[in-house]
């Protein structure tokens, strides 16, 4: 009997053992922000969730260029032939990950927002640096998201996204803010980065990449006194486009690259292989951005685009082959300051203030100098093509498009489908907090 | 399955002799086969005199009274009473013990006596599992047995997880899979290759030799499961394997090798159908005669080939089951050992399985009160699968879109690459997947665990057991370089390793108590440990310099990852048995466990159960009708389950580590805390009825059962504002209720001619009552929507073919003018709801022949293999988009024909005016069958014959398995249709069919020898 009390004895103090697992990958979130190796790892993790496959891992740029026309979906994916339709069910599967994967970047952000500031162990600049980031990728995501839910082309709606500031500890839903709160919101983040940064390897966000990005903020309120100064600023600072256009997608961290997010092997891959390089591609691009280049005799920037044997069109912006060790995603680059700066003075002064920057990327990719615009719509369609050879496939034409107020004719969709509806799967579970965009059901 | 009936036979020798003996001698034989039984038990009833039966079944004992009366017993055989009177030789043939009241019954940590059970509990014995023709695991070989437990093989993937559910599926997120409880141990069932992206995972139940197991026993209600807590609440399937008896050492040496082919494969057309139908489609476009004449050939050239690549990927499989067993010992000591070799071709190329496994079962009487025992099992396992179900890239449905006109070999021998050709599919040639991707897994396994009991008191035992169960498994994959496949254009390779060793202790007590005037308890008390820990990593390389050598370290480029996972549980059990006058029962069981799995606010549950039992028929008011209503017992039983099957690490809000960017190291937020998260409970009724009718001659069993699990393990949807898609919570109530007949029936006896009978059948509905985001979106077609069961296909409304215009018409359901996925509806369900089995065995002296029907059906299957090879023309990219299906002959071509094949078109998926198909019911289809499923004729040579040999026994046998399905599902089987890939996938998404490898039809041959 004495033995088996032993036995008991020692079962019973085992059962606490049993019962207390510790996970070996995981970190408790209470202690994943506390002294400069966890901060310096969590202003990382911000980086890793902006590589979601769901967002500039690829599909949010590619979700844009298929609305826009410039892509097909040829293969499998009906969430792709539903992009390509311009007719974006509310149950779209982009439509869906894609909120989550940019309010994954905001939490990631405000996490480090709320820690960084009370770890000890980091000095006042080291702060500034990973606030900095953290301001800056999150003034982005809150930017994107605007783009694709809300109506980002009028300052006066009511329509624009939900503002959540804190870090997630447990579900909670949050309301859409306005449209101009949506913008002030951004601007303020941009501004905490710039004012907090400063300049190193376009992998990382910089004081140059926050100021790239509010130009752009401030260009699609049609505020073009501050993005023409923003531009200015940039240019300024990183000087002339270097001579050649396709440099960037061959260099990593080349002249023109502004912010530029660094995929290698080691990181979850990105999707521009998954979708465009696999064989049938889920996304090919159309005969229409083909004709349109050809038609330009875009020799510089066509070269990026190339018909295959099975009649498909592809973007070799990316890579060519199915397993890459993951081309990097160029997020913001010069050139873009150099038409911000062309349309900010040519719709502020006449169209033809726009001629000198406009040319520069102009001649940069081998074509000759435009010499007259001769109206405020003329430039609206010079800007709008210039930027769609420029950008094809970087996820600009199709915001481009709306807010010039041109996509009703070029695309033949109605207004209300200029921007994306909040998912469905939002819409049922948060009891009535989340609007509807309009005229979705 | 109840052996046949026999009557009690006693072949007692009548001695005349008027002087009483003192010392009886005689022989104990087996009524069965006329065989010795050696062991047989010989006491004087009421006294501690005693013997056991030599080799030759032989004993001697003294009985000095006249009155004396001998009892012989023998487990699995009737124990007889015979008064010596004046005999001195008295010889005894014991009957196997098949009558149901007497049948010892595996429960949850003991045994109960049938009559005595007040829960609903199946039980099968070894003759449905042994030598089931290339049946690799016993779960299948069950299918169709017993009410209550729906089983489906979702692939002919030999090796493949079997999908088992009893009554019914209880859960979302955590599985809905039984517990698996082998001598005692509950053992590790979850498929550890991490190559389960589209390949049928593996089975590790397949780990056991069939042939190894004596019985099993399924506890379905809350009262026979609730011993087991937090995991009973899917029920709880206890094996048992074959343990040794005293006597002379019996050998015994089994082969049985089988042919299998695929069962049924639906018919596409041949290259001159299809290429009329494309015309025909070209023709309705507006593009003229014979337009597709100059690209895919003229249809009415005699010389057109056609090629099927069913012809080339499917096979006539062979198998080999080869086990040797030997067991004995004496009163002190027993053993059964055994050794099994089973290799399984697939019926596709490229697939095959392979088992070496070694069992060890002792057990010891030290002394009196001590007795030790040990229990061994060593098995390795060999999967080759294949990429197949729900994969673009899978075997079977780049065979079936195939262009016929091409060639699957090039006359230099080489693989033909369909881009050569004129389909958009197939992506890749279906050969080429099946002979040159690699897939392998292999297993080692070692199921081992040691016990002692000792009688402390008369009545009072306690039983310590101590068990590991460690599995190591090695994954091995390649695609080769060269391939369409672009995920691998310069070669793909993962190799990956996993390790789990989960250690058990459990400890009980148990007191038998009698007390006067008739009332029995049985109690125990217990408490066990439980701690499983896992340990994995994968490496993975592209740029491979040669397509022979697939180690990874020859890879240009290599990533890598490991990690971890443990659990563990503690849990206290009691149960409580009690009889009054064997007419009166009842029963209460209660466990509390605790999890790691769970908050802290929650860690542990407790989960209770009662049930209560009236043997009406052993009433005084009953003997008038005792001889039709042989046994009559009303039985009612009510408890409450858990279940805990969840990943290990999910209530606590963490970061992951693995969120690195441009080579640094870094962390992101991943699982939101909920520590609150607690089990999710199944309450459960269960009302039955056991009848006996003409002295047991036909046996009925019928259970009434209402399942309610609430505080779903769910991944509650959380809003997306969070930055978090899911969080692991307790919330929703789905129910499942039912009933269940079970019936046996001698049918027949004349002379040496039986027929015996049973069938089973259950109904089951489920429905889930309440979930958090009502109508969520699983997958692409399914949903999940209350007051509807689970597993709920989600698809456009197709309303038939315009009788005027020939264009297929989908409901508009939102009416906004566009038809798409927002046009999706709830459709039906995937699970079946009424399934069960009919067996006839007819026997003739050594003969005898079984024939076993299984049946299920009341389940909707999507189709959606035939949105690949039924496109009615569409064109993908200019390409027509695969073969057709022969089904599409029947198309509409003028004004006025009625048919549900739309007129053929040319047009692709994003033309608005295309035929093209939708993700609609165009494609759903009713998934009841009936099938033929096992046929068994064997022969037992008569003992003259085999006695000469120097043999106990020798049996041949020859079997055929599936051998004729009735549905009208056009698919390849209506039972294919189950996606494995994961418990959660099991649970919601059930019923979806994309290129599943059908059932394999076989006939086996077969010889066991005795020695």
């Amino acid at each position: 009997m004495k033995i088996k009390h032993i036995l008991f004895s020692a079962l019973l103090f085992s059962a606490c053992d049993v019962l207390d697992q510790q996970p070996e990958d995981l970190i408790p979130t209470s202690e994943a922000i506390i002294d400069k190796q966890s901060a310096t790892s969590a202003v990382n993790g911000i980086y890793h969730a902006l590589q979601d496959g769901d967002y500039y891992g690829g599909r949010y740029i590619l979700a844009t260029e298929m609305v826009a026309g410039n892509g097909t979906a040829s293969a499998f994916q009906a969430f792709w032939q539903e992009l390509a339709s311009g007719r974006v069910p509310v149950s779209n599967f982009h439509v869906e990950d894609s909120w989550i994967a940019l309010y994954n970047v905001v939490n990631a952000a405000n996490a480090v927002i709320e820690a960084v500031p009370n770890v000890g162990e980091l000095d006042e600049s080291e702060k500034n640096d990973m606030l900095g980031q953290a301001y800056f990728l999150r003034g982005l995501a809150f930017f994107d998201a605007l783009r694709q839910y809300g109506e980002f082309y009028n300052t006066g709606s009511e329509f624009g996204i939900p503002l959540k500031l804190q870090p997630s500890l447990a579900p909670s839903e949050t309301a859409r803010a306005t449209v101009a709160n949506s913008y002030v919101q951004i601007e303020s983040d941009l501004q905490e980065a710039i004012d907090r940064l400063g300049n190193g390897s376009p992998f990382f966000a910089s004081q140059t990449a926050a100021k790239a990005l509010k130009a752009r903020v401030h260009l699609y309120q049609n505020e073009f006194g501050l993005a023409e100064t923003l531009a200015s600023e940039v240019i300024d600072e990183l000087g002339a486009l270097p001579p050649d256009y396709n440099e960037i997608y061959t260099t990593e961290e080349s002249a023109e690259a502004i912010f530029e997010l660094e995929f290698i092997q080691q990181d979850d891959p990105n999707v521009w292989s998954i979708e465009m390089y696999n064989n049938p591609p889920e996304v090919s691009v159309t005969d229409g951005l083909i004709d349109f280049l050809s038609n330009r005799n875009e020799n510089e920037r066509g070269m990026l685009f190339e018909t295959l044997g099975n009649g498909l069109n592809r973007c070799i912006k990316y890579g060519t082959e199915a397993i890459e060790d993951g081309e990097n995603t160029i997020v913001i680059r010069l050139s873009e300051m150099y038409l911000i700066r062309a349309e900010a003075l040519g719709r502020s002064g006449v169209p033809n203030d726009a001629l000198p920057d406009l040319n520069a990327v102009r001649n940069r990719a081998g074509l000759t100098s435009l010499t007259n615009i001769a109206s405020d719509a003329e430039l609206i369609t010079t800007l709008l093509n210039e930027r769609r050879a420029e950008f094809a496939y970087e996820g600009h034409y199709w915001f481009d498009m709306v807010r010039y107020g041109r996509m009703e004719t070029i695309r033949g969709l109605e207004s209300f489908r200029r921007i994306f509806p909040i998912p469905r799967r939002e819409i049922n579970i948060s009891d009535g907090t989340l609007v509807q965009n309009p005229e979705y059901n | 399955m109840k052996r046949i009936a026999m009557l009690l036979s006693m072949c007692l020798c009548f001695a005349t002799y008027a002087i009483a003996q003192t010392t009886i001698t005689g022989k104990v034989t087996s009524f069965e086969d006329g065989e010795p039984l050696p062991g047989v038990s010989v006491v004087i009833k009421g006294t501690t005199t005693g013997t056991v039966t030599d080799i030759d079944g032989a004993y001697s004992i003294n009985a000095p009274e006249p009155e004396n009366i001998l009892v012989f017993s023998f487990v699995g055989m009737v124990t007889e009473e015979i008064t010596v009177g004046n005999q001195s030789v008295i010889d005894v043939q014991l009957v196997p013990d098949i009558t149901q009241l007497s049948e010892v019954v595996v429960v949850g940590y003991g045994t109960q006596k049938r009559k005595d059970i007040t829960s609903s509990i199946s039980t099968l014995e070894n003759d449905v599992i042994e030598n089931v023709p290339a049946n690799y695991s016993f779960d299948g070989a069950i299918q169709g047995r017993t009410s209550g437990l729906n089983i489906s093989t979702s692939s002919a993937t030999p090796g493949a997880a079997i999908n088992v559910n009893i009554r019914g599926v209880t859960s979302i997120n955590a599985s809905s899979q039984p517990l698996y409880v082998v001598d005692g141990i509950p053992i590790v069932t979850g498929n550890n290759s991490a190559l389960n992206a589209n390949i049928q995972p593996v089975n590790p139940l397949a780990d056991i030799n069939p042939n190894d197991i004596e019985s099993i026993s399924v506890l379905k209600d809350a009262s026979a499961a609730a011993i087991y807590g937090s995991r009973g609440a899917n029920g709880v399937i206890i094996i048992t394997t074959k343990r040794g008896s005293a006597g002379k050492t019996k050998f015994n040496i089994g082969y049985n090798t089988s042919v299998s082919k695929i069962a049924n494969t639906p018919d596409l057309m041949n290259s001159r159908q299809w290429i009329e139908f494309m015309n025909a489609a070209a023709e309705f476009d507006g593009l003229g005669s014979n337009y597709w004449n100059s690209t895919l050939g003229d249809p009415n050239d005699p010389n057109l080939p056609t090629y099927n690549a069913y012809d080339y990927i499917f096979r006539t499989a062979l198998a080999h089951n080869f086990d040797v067993s030997a067991q004995g010992g004496d009163e002190k000591t027993k053993f059964f050992v055994s050794g099994n070799y089973f290799n399984q071709e697939g019926i596709q190329v490229g697939q095959e399985f392979e088992r070496i496994s070694g069992r060890l079962n002792i057990d010891h009487s030290a002394t009196d009160k001590l007795g030790l025992g040990a229990n061994l099992l060593v098995s390795r396992t060999n999967h080759q699968r294949t990429i197949n179900e729900n994969d673009e890239y899978g075997v079977v449905v780049n065979a079936q879109a195939w262009d016929p006109t091409a060639p699957i070999i090039e006359d230099d021998g080489s693989y033909a690459n369909p881009f050569n050709y004129n389909g958009w599919w197939a992506l890749e040639n279906p050969l080429l997947i099946a002979e040159q991707y690699t897939n392998t897994s292999v297993t080692s396994r070692v199921l081992a665990s040691t016990f002692a009991t000792y009688e402390i008191l008369d009545g009072l035992t306690f039983k310590s057991t101590w068990s590991a169960d460690f599995n190591s498994l090695t994954d091995e994959a390649y695609i080769p370089s060269g391939t369409n496949n672009s995920n691998a254009s310069t070669g793909s390779g993962t190799y990956g390793t996993f390790e789990e060793l989960a250690w058990l202790s459990e400890n009980t007590l148990t007191y038998d108590l009698n007390l006067d005037g008739g009332h029995s308890f049985n109690f125990l008390a217990g408490y066990t440990l439980q701690e499983s820990r896992q340990d994995f990593s994968t490496v993975e390389g592209t740029g491979f310099p040669s397509n022979q050598i697939i180690k990874i370290s020859t890879a240009a480029n290599r990533t890598g990852t490991s990690g971890s996972t443990s659990f563990g549980f503690a849990s206290y059990i009691g149960r409580v048995n009690y009889s009054f006058n064997d007419k009166y029962l009842a029963n209460f069981t209660i466990r509390t466990d605790g999890s790691s799995r769970f908050g802290d606010n929650n860690q542990y549950g407790t989960f209770p159960s009662g049930s209560l039992g009236w043997r009406v028929s052993e009433e005084n008011f009953f003997s008038p009708l005792k001889e039709v209503v042989s046994n009559l017992k009303l039985r009612a039983s009510y408890g409450i389950t858990g279940n805990a099957a969840i990943g290990d690490f999910t209530w606590r809000g963490a970061y992951s580590l693995t969120s690195s960017y441009a080579g640094q190291g870094g962390t992101s937020p991943d699982i939101l805390e909920n520590p609150d998260l607690s089990w999710e409970k199944t309450a459960q009724l269960d009302l039955g009825i056991d009848l006996g009718l003409l002295d047991d001659r036909i046996s009925i069993t019928a259970d009434y059962f209402e399942k309610t699990t609430t505080d779903l393990l769910l991944q509650e949807d959380v809003p997306g504002t969070t930055g978090f898609r899911i969080i692991q919570s307790n919330f929703g109530e789905i129910q499942n209720k039912g009933f269940e007949l079970g019936i046996n029936a001698k049918v027949l006896k004349l002379g040496d001619f039986s027929w015996d009978a049973s069938v089973n059948y259950t109904h089951l509905e489920n429905e889930v009552v309440d979930v958090v985001n009502d109508g969520q979106i699983l997958s692409r077609n399914f949903v999940m929507r209350e007051g509807l069961a689970i597993s709920q296909l989600n698809l456009i409304k197709f309303l038939g073919v315009d009788p005027f215009t020939g264009d297929a018409v989908f409901e508009d359901l939102n009416g906004d003018g566009i038809i798409n996925l927002d046009d999706r509806q709830a459709v039906g369900s995937g699970l079946p709801t009424y399934y069960g089995g009919v067996s006839n065995t007819f026997r003739y002296k050594g003969l005898a022949l079984e024939v076993f029907f299984q049946f299920s059906g009341g389940n909707k299957i999507f189709n959606q293999s035939r949105h690949a090879y039924q496109n009615y023309g569409s064109l993908q990219s200019g390409l027509p988009y695969g073969n057709q299906s022969i089904e599409s002959l029947n198309y509409w071509r003028q004004p006025g024909d009625i048919t549900d094949i739309p007129r053929p078109s040319l047009a692709g998926p994003n033309d608005p005016d295309a035929q093209w198909q939708r993700f609609s019911t165009q494609y759903l289809e009713d998934g009841d069958y009936v099938r033929l499923k096992n046929i068994k004729l064997s022969y037992n040579l008569p003992s003259s014959i085999i006695s000469k040999a120097k043999l106990s026994s020798v049996q041949v046998f020859v079997q055929g398995r599936n051998l004729i399905t009735w549905t009208d599902y056009l698919g390849f089987d209506p039972e294919v249709s189950t996606n494995t890939a994961s418990t959660d996938d099991l649970n919601s998404l059930q019923g979806e069919d994309f290129g599943t490898l059908g059932q394999a039809r076989t006939y086996s041959f077969g010889i066991n020898i005795g020695l």
